[in-house]
């Protein structure tokens, strides 16, 4: 589930894109985790893919689609 | 054509009368009663769920909308006593408002981006009243929410019995039902189908693309709050866990299997496989896997789902009468 947000978040078929998201939401899950709880965690997790997909709506580095 | 619609509103007739005699046919049976209840939270929210697709978009955000009127209302109700004919639509308001602001940033994602924003914004209200223990009740959730009174024109209606929530959650079910039908039949349905099939063609004739977006997501959102007003005041308890994500998912499982093209796919979806999903019961985690089974199955062998039965069933018989009609006429000749 968590590697499904990480892949879409990236963007599809970007590998640059999968390592930048694996990043940063193992960095806002842990860091979260240690300074809040773990429940803000997640949600943060979730708000970021939702804040990047929302400026972003191809993913980090993903192609803008055409259909 | 006429004589379709005709058809048409014979059969829908025919399913009504059905409906609302259930409870005389199966003589109140309890369990039986639960299923129907079960049956028509399942197509209210299968059918709010078809109008978002009809613009193309499946959205996974329709459990947690689910929560917020389930949550509006067994909070209004346990700390203020209020009714749940008052809360159903304080509710229904709510999630309306907080829809069409998420809608705004929402609707700018398209396809698998769409699917994966609004699963996020599904698992945040999940989340959220996960988070604040004290005021929703934290994973633990909310209990007593006790099924409600009706006083009215000295008539006393006491819903806990399940046939009086029964003809409850049927009405209200027949009531999106119809409301989704005459939204999908208006010129606003029209524009709906017509971003579906090419968003940026709608765009270049004037149309509003991001309002009607945006109406569309509100609309069924409401819709799924209200499910969700009644959903919480019938099970008397709720949690986060009642509106996680696998909640929109068997929605959406209806949906395709029930078929996309007309209102009839949700509606007959839900109800067969809600019932399949109860016969199954006994078998345990099974069902679980029945339906990828079924999914798949449809989707290869069916692909207009269960509402183009009877379109195939008349071309079987059409062609079967010509093959006889061609076999007669070389006998003859």
């Amino acid at each position: 589930m968590k590697a499904f947000m990480i892949v879409i978040m990236g963007g599809l078929g970007s590998i640059l894109g999968a390592l930048i998201g694996a990043f940063l939401i193992g960095f806002i899950d842990s860091f979260v985790t240690t300074l809040a709880t773990a429940e803000i965690a997640y949600i943060m997790g979730f708000a970021a893919v939702f804040i990047i997909l929302v400026f972003k709506p191809a993913g980090l580095f993903g192609q803008e689609w055409e259909d | 054509m006429n004589e379709k619609n005709r058809i048409g509103a014979v059969i829908w007739g025919i399913v009504v009368a059905l409906v609302l005699l259930m409870p005389f046919i199966m003589q109140q049976n309890k369990y039986m009663m639960h299923i129907g209840i079960q049956m028509s939270f399942n197509v209210a929210l299968a059918t709010s769920m078809w109008l978002i697709w009809t613009l193309g978009f499946v959205s996974f955000a329709h459990a947690g909308f689910m929560g917020i009127g389930a949550y509006t209302t067994a909070l209004l109700f346990l700390r203020l006593g209020w009714p749940i004919w008052i809360n159903i639509w304080i509710g229904a308001l709510l999630a309306g408002l907080v829809a069409s602001l998420i809608s705004l940033p929402l609707m700018r994602t398209r396809a698998v981006y769409f699917f994966m924003a609004s699963w996020a914004v599904g698992e945040v209200i999940k989340r959220i009243f996960a988070m604040f223990r004290q005021f929703f009740g934290g994973w633990d959730g909310l209990l007593f929410i006790l099924p409600p009174k009706l006083s009215f024109l000295g008539l006393h209606i006491d819903f806990s019995s399940r046939v009086a929530y029964y003809y409850l959650a049927v009405v209200f079910a027949m009531m999106v039902v119809f409301l989704v039908y005459r939204i999908n039949q208006s010129r606003t349905g029209t524009i709906f189908w017509s971003i579906h099939e090419a968003e940026i063609l709608a765009q270049h004739v004037g149309i509003n693309v991001l309002r009607y977006k945006v109406l569309a997501f509100t609309v069924a959102c409401t819709f799924a709050a209200m499910t969700g007003a009644l959903y919480a005041h019938y099970h008397t308890f709720i949690n986060p866990k009642s509106f996680d994500i696998w909640v929109s998912e068997f929605a959406l499982v209806h949906i395709i299997v029930g078929g996309l093209a007309t209102v009839a796919g949700p509606v007959l979806g839900a109800t067969v496989l809600t019932a399949v999903d109860e016969a199954l019961r006994p078998t345990g985690y099974y069902r679980v896997i029945l339906f990828g089974v079924v999914l798949i199955l449809t989707v290869l062998f069916m692909p207009g789902g269960l509402e183009s039965i009877p379109r195939r069933i008349r071309a079987l018989a059409e062609r079967l009468r010509k093959n006889n009609g061609g076999s007669s006429k070389d006998a003859t000749t």
